[in-house]
């Protein structure tokens, strides 16, 4: 997630959204849920840094 | 005096490129739509209004199809009158019914067209452009702006004198996070403004002769840790591309993450006298009021509000300087001069690692020493060879304006490779009794000064010790070293321990990085480790490898030579005291070689083979506690 801009697309008749280029479907709600996930990586996302430099 | 200064450009588009297969969807393409204008101006009008609430001059680079609305020519006139906004012009959106009229073509980047249509495309919008405005814009731009281009807009419209010319380490990652869809491949150029050779845009002019005749900003000011290690396209100065990044609370809808950036952006002054950058250039796709990725319009106009918020409040506290693209170009060639390099020394502000790197560019190399692998150089570019790489339909380079690197860690693996063979990287090894550790290991960080070249050592001096003076464009002189103090590490095998610390020396002009090894408190003070110094490398622009065939490599020492052409054969050469170890690699104009500061050590060189299509260039010998080694490496012109 987020190395890729995925194209998803919504089937509106299943009410799902989906990955024309992987096996993914989900909801709305587990789309969001997993966006979620992206950040996991990001450990200084909320951290506001004073200091660039380690002298 | 410090100074962090801020160049803000709108480019008013009637097609956003973005925007159009967004709101299209579904519908017949029809460029020009009503509805999309309409957007397009609120859009723009919008971001000017930002700018202008919170004390910012912009740049507006008004785009072709723009040029056909009077209401945006108005616009920009008014705002120009008002705000002292500059009005110049993008070869960004090209797009609109007249143009495809004319060029019967989808094709949008100014780069990719043949040089005789880059021409004609030139004169048509500049001749637009003045018919609308009654002057020649001093600035324009584009993604990219290949050499030829710079210098025909040069030799035809003089008085421009900037030019939006490359977005950083926008190449192959930015293409697979855009699903192999996005064809901007211009890896390998500076990450800040330069002067672009006449010869390479990417390449910075050492003098006046090579001197294209403006002074290039890059396309955002980018993350130099997250650019280079992700995808490339959400960690920049661009408020949306930070949400599609997902570097934000999605609650509370905030993103210190951004203001870390800019903030670090002008911590950099301290290594470029005094002196900071920053360019915001949001175009208009990016406001959609149907929202853009997973972010909706409310939050995408709340962060550029909050981003030109930020802006106007640290110039408020006298801490920023706006400037329009022209006026930072009169700046800049009064602040710095041909040789003077760019210094970055960058943390990490997005991981939560404390990864260290260090990026360097002058007119004859961008160099990058990462930290976290004991100060390995692990990118590379030759810009001493000032390739002269065509760039467009009808040249052998359509779409690929990437400066080629001879080192580049993370399409050729670097230090840690699968089963066999070696990736590309600069690096030492320690060895004693049948153990090898290498620096690439050692995390440290490192520590930076700026001292005369006068001031310099026995131990730093250059082999060649010619170094060019460095004259700038007032005439004035300055050959500086800059030097990176690593924190030393220890190295622990079974039977021993010991201490190196690494220096690392940039002479200003000399064409040189230097790299000494110190060794210090060893455990058993008559021991001696092996080491090795070495540099491994190859060519190339992307992932995949590239052909070896009609690499040189050598070994110069007194009275003899070693050759080995390259075979894939995976052949080693060596030569006790040899005096150089080089590689020809005439498909970059290349030729890059070591020496070393003391006789009693062993020049090598080393072929690779198909699965390690690389080559080595190194030196081993022995060294005691309290004793030390210094190698140098130099990149020339090799034709």
């Amino acid at each position: 997630m987020r190395d890729l801009d995925i194209d998803m697309f919504y089937d509106a008749d299943k009410k799902q959204y989906y990955c024309i280029r992987c096996e993914y479907t989900g909801t709305e709600e587990d789309v969001l849920k997993f966006n979620e996930i992206v950040r996991i990586r990001y450990k200084a996302m909320s951290k506001r840094y004073t200091k660039f430099d380690f002298d | 005096m410090d100074k962090f200064i801020v160049n803000i450009i709108h480019r008013p588009e009637l097609n956003p490129e973005y925007a159009e297969k967004v709101t299209g969807a579904g519908k017949k393409s029809e460029i020009g739509r009503s509805s999309l204008v309409d957007e397009s101006l609120d859009i723009f009008r919008f971001q000017q209004e930002t700018a202008h609430k919170n004390g910012l001059k912009t740049t507006i680079q008004i785009t072709y199809a723009s040029l056909f609305s009077q209401e945006i020519i108005d616009m920009a006139k008014s705002d120009h009158d008002k705000y002292g906004d500059e009005i110049g012009l993008s070869l960004l959106g090209l797009p609109c019914p007249e143009f495809e009229k004319k060029y019967h073509t989808k094709d949008f980047c100014i780069w990719m067209f043949s040089l005789e249509d880059k021409k004609s495309i030139v004169d048509d919008v500049f001749a637009k452009f003045h018919d609308a405005f009654g002057f020649y814009p001093e600035s324009t731009g584009s993604y990219y702006m290949d050499a030829d281009l710079i210098n025909y807009i040069k030799k035809s419209y003089p008085g421009v004198k900037c030019a939006v010319a490359t977005c950083w380490e926008e190449g192959p990652k930015a293409y697979h996070t855009c699903n192999n869809s996005w064809y901007t491949f211009m890896d390998g150029g500076p990450w800040a403004p330069w002067i672009p050779s006449k010869q390479n845009t990417h390449a910075p002019a050492a003098n006046e002769k090579e001197d294209s005749g403006i002074v290039a900003i890059p396309h955002l000011s980018r993350d130099l840790i997250a650019c280079y290690d992700g995808n490339g396209s959400n960690f920049g100065t661009h408020p949306q591309n930070v949400l599609r990044g997902m570097i934000y609370d999605s609650k509370k809808w905030e993103y210190p993450y951004l203001y870390n950036l800019i903030d670090q952006y002008r911590d950099l002054e301290k290594y470029n006298n005094g002196y900071a950058y920053n360019m915001m250039f949001v175009g208009p796709g990016w406001l959609n009021k149907l929202g853009r990725w997973e972010a909706p319009y409310e939050l995408l106009k709340k962060s550029y509000e909050d981003g030109m918020a930020y802006y106007g409040k640290l110039k408020k506290e006298g801490k920023l300087t706006d400037m329009t693209m022209a006026e930072f170009a009169d700046y800049y060639r009064g602040k710095k001069h041909y040789t003077e390099p760019e210094c970055a020394l960058w943390r990490d502000i997005l991981y939560g690692s404390d990864k260290q790197l260090f990026w360097y560019c002058d007119p004859y190399m961008r160099a990058c020493i990462n930290m976290d692998q004991g100060g390995a150089l692990v990118d590379l570019r030759n810009y001493s060879a000032k390739l002269e790489w065509k760039i467009g339909i009808g040249t052998d380079h359509i779409t690929d304006c990437s400066y080629p690197f001879l080192i580049q860690e993370k399409y050729r693996a670097g230090y840690f490779t699968h089963y066999a063979g070696e990736g590309t990287v600069r690096s030492a090894k320690f060895s004693y009794k049948g153990e090898v550790a290498d620096l690439c290991q050692c995390r440290t960080h490192a520590h930076f000064t700026e001292t005369d070249a006068g001031e310099e050592t026995a131990e730093n001096s250059s082999v060649a010790g010619s170094v060019a003076t460095a004259a700038n464009t007032a005439g004035e002189t300055a050959v500086k070293m800059r030097t990176l103090t690593l924190d030393p590490v220890e190295i622990v095998f079974s039977d021993l321990r010991f201490k190196v610390q690494s220096i690392i020396t940039f002479k200003e002009g000399s064409q040189e990085i230097g790299f000494t090894r110190k060794i210090f408190d060893m455990s058993d003070p008559a021991a001696k480790v092996d080491v090795r110094e070495y540099m491994t490398a190859c060519y190339g622009t992307t992932e995949y490898s590239e052909k070896m065939n009609g690499i040189v490599l050598g070994i110069d020492a007194d009275k003899k030579q070693e050759l080995i052409e390259y075979q894939y054969k995976d052949r080693t050469k060596s030569v006790d005291g040899a005096d150089k170890v080089w590689a020809k690699v005439p498909q970059i104009d290349t030729f890059v070689s070591m020496e070393a500061d003391r006789k009693d050590v062993t020049g090598y060189v080393h072929e690779g083979y198909a699965f390690s299509p690389m080559f080595t260039l190194g030196y081993t010998g022995e060294l005691g506690d309290k004793e030390e080694l210094t190698t140098w490496l130099r990149l020339e012109k090799e034709n």
